[in-house]
Formats: structure tokens, sequence, C-alpha cells
């Protein structure tokens, strides 16, 4: 009955991997925002997860491992990370918090309520429109709760630059659905 | 802690990255500071109407099915198909964080795993609660039934005027969380108990928030002010929920799979 991890069936692999198919999906919505394509990378995302199963560890965080397959399959595919030589992304360097500059507190607990009332697809385009790294830090953090180390590894980047995106990733969020709510009339411009 | 630092640290809190020490910190100025804990509120709400939004993505219909399948036939066979076109949403618990700061009376709770009427769960509570009360009283701290939790009690014995031990990293003081609960202290319930008595003593817990559900907890079951520590066996992963200064508390429980569950409780004072 127990099959080694080199003999998995099928089906034992998809008892593993079920539960993960629609968060993956989400994840891979959002990163290339096609429904098409997030389907393609979840299923690319199976296969390869399935022919390699021998390489995942037992016992370590079988998400984590899912997640960095997808991770990388969608930076092979869609994200070409080719950098002309000599520019350094401001991110990893910058510190992890920024003192005073854009520190604001965009909505009171009342207004986050409103929202929930009167917004439904805002919210999504709003997270279409951050930058895509932006949004790969934001997905893996806030849906999916990884912690800042393993989307480190997922992403393969410096926990501080993960700090850094996910900070700025949530002030970019709420400072757009805030002119989009103001723009609506949903909300009164705030006093500043 | 001074709010400049408290507010820089909301998101590390919110997202459980602070230590033990650290966590502590700033749930006691939370505790002690409307203005502070106001704002961390609509933060933790902001990031929840996130969430709720974006469970409400459509799901292609029949995509576990198509996965399946392509992973049996390898790479032939599925890429000819054309996925369905996302129609039905699958529906989601709602994950909705219902915070009620108020002398709220709650909803009955009929959810199973508190009906399990787990005989190792009641016994926690039940040895929470008596050193919770003990603690509170003064009186001498009884055995405990690990040396970590005796350790940790020690430890916490150091505290400050605050009542909060500040001054110690308390993984470097060689204590070893068993359930990494990042408020609190982790170790045995009992040992939790003790150091969230240290910081609000009259608190009681009227929600847990889990991914995929809002929990409100039967009154009946919630201990009354100066409460202590349930422990739940819930969907795989050991739950250890206390209540904890200001509006709110959160934990983090890593089950074996190393999943995490993140748990939001809302207070009544």
């Amino acid at each position: 009955m127990t099959a080694t991890p080199k003999a998995l069936t099928a089906e034992e692999f998809d008892g593993q991997f079920r539960p993960l198919i629609e968060p993956l999906y989400r994840t891979a919505y959002r990163m290339t925002r096609d429904p098409v394509r997030a389907e393609d990378l979840v299923q690319e995302t199976a296969l390869r997860a399935f022919r390699s199963y021998a390489q995942y560890e037992q016992g370590s965080n079988f998400k984590a491992w899912v997640f960095r397959i997808l991770t990388n399959e969608y930076i092979n595919l869609y994200r070409q990370r080719a950098r002309r030589p000599g520019v350094v992304d401001f991110a990893d360097v910058e510190p992890v918090y920024e003192e005073a500059a854009e520190e604001r507190q965009y909505f009171t607990r009342d207004e986050v309520d409103t929202l929930r009332e009167r917004l439904s697809d805002e919210v999504s385009q709003a997270l279409d429109r951050l930058p895509a790294e932006f949004r790969e830090v934001l997905v893996l953090a806030v849906f999916e709760g990884f912690a800042y180390k393993e989307i480190s590894g997922i992403l393969k980047i410096p926990m501080g630059t993960v700090m850094s995106r996910l900070y700025r990733a949530r002030q970019a969020l709420q400072k757009d659905l805030r002119a989009v709510a103001e723009a609506a009339g949903i909300l009164k411009r705030a006093v500043s | 802690m001074k709010c400049p630092e408290a507010r820089r640290n909301q998101y590390a809190l919110l997202d459980n990255e602070l230590d033990v020490a650290h966590n502590l910190e700033i749930l006691a100025h939370l505790n002690q500071c409307p203005e502070c804990a106001r704002l961390f509120n609509a933060t933790r709400e902001f990031e929840e109407l996130v969430r709720e939004k974006e469970l409400a993505l459509p799901i292609p219909v029949g995509l576990a099915e198509r996965v399946l399948a392509r992973v049996r036939t390898g790479s032939a066979g599925a890429e000819s198909e054309v996925p369905a076109p996302a129609g039905r949403v699958i529906p989601f618990p709602r994950r909705g964080v219902a915070l009620v700061v108020a002398a709220a009376v709650l909803v009955a709770l009929t959810l199973a795993f508190l009906q399990s009427g787990g005989g190792p769960a009641e016994a926690l509570v039940e040895e929470s609660v008596a050193t919770s009360e003990a603690i509170r009283s003064g009186a001498e701290p009884f055995e405990v039934a690990s040396t970590d939790s005796k350790a940790l009690y020690a430890h916490l014995a150091k505290k400050t005027a605050r009542g909060i031990c500040t001054s110690h990293d308390l993984s470097k003081a060689g204590f070893t969380p068993a359930g990494c609960c990042t408020c609190g202290v982790g170790g045995t319930p009992s040992a939790m108990a003790a150091a969230i008595q240290y910081i609000a003593p009259d608190a009681v817990l009227t929600h847990i928030v889990v991914p995929g559900a809002s929990i409100p907890l039967d009154p009946a079951k919630v201990l009354t002010k100066g409460s202590g520590v349930y422990s739940y066996r819930w969907r795989g992963h050991d739950v250890l929920i206390t209540p904890c200064g200001s509006d709110l508390c959160v934990f983090v429980i890593r089950s074996d799979a190393g999943v995490r569950a993140r748990l939001l409780g809302c207070l009544v004072h």
C-alpha cells in the first residue's frame, strides 16, 4: 500500500497535490493575468511536480516546493529577467522600511467596511495594475500565507527584497484603491 | 515600544514574522494605545478584504480533473484540450474576519471540532485555566508538565514594571516553542497562559479566524475574564488559542506538513 516516492502513482500524487490546485490557479492567474495561461501553468506545474517528486524531501513544506516549481515555470515562460549589465535592482539595495516617505494609512476601519460593500471587481483590477514583482510577493504573502523566508526561496530573491517589495506593494495597492474609491464617490477625499 | 516603532512593525505583526519578544512588545503597546490599535485594525481589515475578493476569483470548471488527466497522460493528450471558460464560482468559506469589539453575545458554536469532546483538549483547557488562575491570584506556581514551561515561567518572573519581559530573546534563552506560536511563547498551553496573563488579564476570546472560516466561539466554552488557553485539533493542525492584549491576537501554528494556519482572535473587554 505504501509506495516509495519514486513509484508514486498519479492517483497518489493527486491526493497530495489536489488541495493545491486552486491556490496555484489563483496565483498563476495573478501572475499571468490570463485564465488560459494560468491553467496552462498549473498543468505544467503538476506534471513537473509529479515527474520530479523523488526530489521532494518528505516532511518538508510540500506547498512551498510546488509553488517554487510554479514560479520557475512562470519565470521561464513569461518573465524575462534579462538585465542590462551594470544595472542594479533598486529594491535589492534600498532599506527594508522606508522611513517617512509614503508611510500612509490609507483607510480607516469604517472605510474598509464601506469598500467591502461597494467594491467588487475593483480590487482584482487594482491587483492586476500592480507591477509584476510587487504582485508576486503580495500574492504569496497575503493570499498563500508563505513566510518571508519561504517567499525568498520561491522567488529566489533576498529576504530584504521580499520585505521591501511587499511593503511597497501594499502601499501601492491601497493608494490605487483609495483613488478609485474617491473617483467613484464611494469615499470622500481624505483631508491630508 | 513607542508608536512609530509599533506602526513600522504592523505588517510584520500581521505576517507573523516577529520574534516572540517583539511580538509581546508590540501587542502590549497595542493594548495600551488606542490610536495604534485602531490603525492596526484598519490595516488588518483591509488585508482581509483583499483576501475575500481574491477568493471570489472564478476557478475554471473541471480544472482539477484536467490537471489529473495531464499528469496521467504526461505531455501528450491534454495539450489539445481547450480549458473550459471560467464560469461557476466554486464557493469558498468566507474568510471575513468577524471583529466584534464590543460586549456582544456570541452565536452558539456548532462546529464539530469543538463538540468532538476531545479528552486531551478538555484536559489542556482545564490545566490552562488552573494555571491562569494560580498566576493571577499570585499563588505559588504549581508544577508544570515540562521543564520548558518551568524555564519560561522563571523567565517571565523577571518581567519589567509593565509586566512584559522585553529584554530577552526567548529562543536565545534556550526555550524551544513546541507549537511555533509567535504570540505568547509556545511551549505548553500553561506556559502560554502564563505569558498572556501578564499582558492582559481581562480579556475574553470571542472569535477565531482561520483560513477559510470565521468561527464565533460559544460563550459557554469561552473562559471568563482572566481566561486561559484552548487547544484544539482542527483540520490536521494543532491549534492553540489564547486571548491576548489589545483587540486581537495573532497566532501561527505550524502543522507537521509545514502549513501555517493564521489565527486572529478578537477580544471583548
